[in-house]
């Protein structure tokens, strides 16, 4: 049931972009390598925890049915240092997540980025980015 | 199924150009304003930094220090004695076991793990080098006490007494007479110059492991750190390990250069078991993830 609805939600409100296998961290093994975006998504529950944050959202498929996803990102640690805050999103948010869908089908994965309505964005670490030149002396950060 | 997943999606692929998008910090876009900045900061709490730095304090490492993300430059692991080999082959990585060939794959060829920090056990030193300043970003403080160097780490909230009285470092731990053996080791440091300040740590508890991709260390494991603090806001570290239990030879475990917080302030950042069971319950377990 699980992989049909997912399967369902990629081929109609789903779009995929072509990513790199960049997930260097955890999970490279069962999570795809492309990124699957969902619009429309409605974020249900934040927990800024360890050993990752998660997201989880609501978003529809093409029959209109709920499709509840749960998305993994960084440690908090190491998601402050690139602008996160912990209450950077929140439910109720409506935004478009980018993610590395889990491989088998069922309704988890990576995050790759969350864009907000507004055009701004909170990117999972693994895209590089490094709040250094703001949190330390790091003459490499200029 | 998957096939025509794969095909719907190749097709949508071809029809869609990536947008560029506008990058912006959202925690900062929802404070509502700028606050007023004091004289001397850049922002709320953060300093502006002399540029250049100026020199390195003589025999002085206090302070916090953030090691880099990805410029972490060990030497390669060296071959692993029978011993080794064996201790690793029990070990199921979480976070990298695709790239290693089969190493963290149940016998269903499904990923496993048996990382024991994925539900909070202690990470133990030193992989707790490479998770507070290269994996996590997390936070040292170095500072002082009597006969002795304190090292805090943010993540995990945990700290290191690095001893400087002279004493001498356990020969052996977990025998009749001996001490027991700890996750983060018994620690001895001295001053090599006025800049360079050597750690060495034996005694350590076996369970935790040396790295996230599960290589093991034993008990009477030898590592050195070297902090040499280059200037005023650069720190660089080294640290080596020989443990000829598991190891045919000693190598570099990490080379990077740690630079000064200029906030100075930690975050609380534990590992806390409930949320790591609701991580494990709700997301690895589904994503196909076995966590033993």
């Amino acid at each position: 049931m699980k992989n049909r609805l997912l399967a369902a939600f990629v081929l109609s409100g789903g779009v995929l972009t072509v990513g790199g296998p960049v997930l260097a961290h955890h999970g490279n093994a069962a999570y795809a390598d492309t990124i699957t975006e969902f619009k429309q998504a409605t974020v249900t529950k934040v927990l800024w925890s360890n050993p990752h944050a998660l997201v989880n959202f609501d978003a529809k498929n093409a029959r209109g049915e709920v499709v509840h996803m749960v998305v993994e990102t960084a440690a908090p640690q190491a998601l402050r240092l690139i602008g996160w805050s912990k209450d950077s999103i929140a439910p109720g948010d409506v935004v478009t997540v980018r993610m590395y869908v889990a491989k088998n089908g069922n309704p988890a994965g990576r995050l790759n980025k969350i864009i907000f309505a507004d055009g701004s964005e909170l990117h999972d670490t693994q895209l590089g980015g490094d709040a250094g030149g703001k949190t330390r002396y790091d003459p490499d950060a200029k | 199924m998957r096939n025509r997943v794969a095909a719907s999606v190749m097709a949508v692929v071809a029809a869609l150009a990536c947008s560029s998008v506008v990058s912006a910090q959202r925690g900062q876009a929802r404070q509502g304003g700028a606050p007023a900045v004091k004289e001397g900061f850049i922002s709320e709490g953060i300093p502006k930094m002399p540029d250049p730095p100026g020199p390195a304090p003589k025999r002085d490492l206090s302070g916090a220090w953030v090691g880099p993300a990805t410029t972490n430059k060990p030497d390669p692991v060296p071959p692993m004695t029978a011993a080794g080999q064996a201790a690793f082959k029990e070990r199921k990585s979480y976070g990298v076991a695709s790239r290693l060939g089969g190493q963290g794959r149940d016998q269903a060829g499904e990923p496993e793990s048996n990382d024991p920090f994925i539900t909070c056990d202690p990470l133990g030193f030193p992989r707790n080098l490479l998770a507070h300043a290269i994996t996590a970003r997390g936070g040292t403080l170095i500072g002082s006490a009597p006969d002795r160097i304190l090292i805090a780490y943010e993540q995990q909230r945990v700290w290191r007494e690095i001893f400087t009285d002279g004493r001498a470092l356990p020969k052996a731990v977990d025998v009749r007479g001996a001490p027991e053996s700890r996750y983060y080791g018994y620690s001895i440091g001295h001053w090599e110059n006025d800049t360079t300040f050597v750690v060495e740590t034996t005694g350590l508890d076996e369970r935790a492991w040396l790295d996230e991709e599960g290589h093991p260390r034993s008990s009477m494991a030898h590592i050195t750190e070297r902090y040499t603090r280059v200037d005023q806001y650069n720190m660089q570290v080294t640290v080596t390990v020989d443990d000829p239990k598991f190891y045919t030879k000693p190598w570099t475990f990490m080379r990077a250069n740690f630079y000064w917080m200029k906030a100075q302030d930690f975050s609380e950042s534990l590992c806390v078991p409930s949320e790591a069971i609701e991580y494990r319950d709700s997301l690895a377990k589904p994503s196909g993830i076995n966590i033993k």
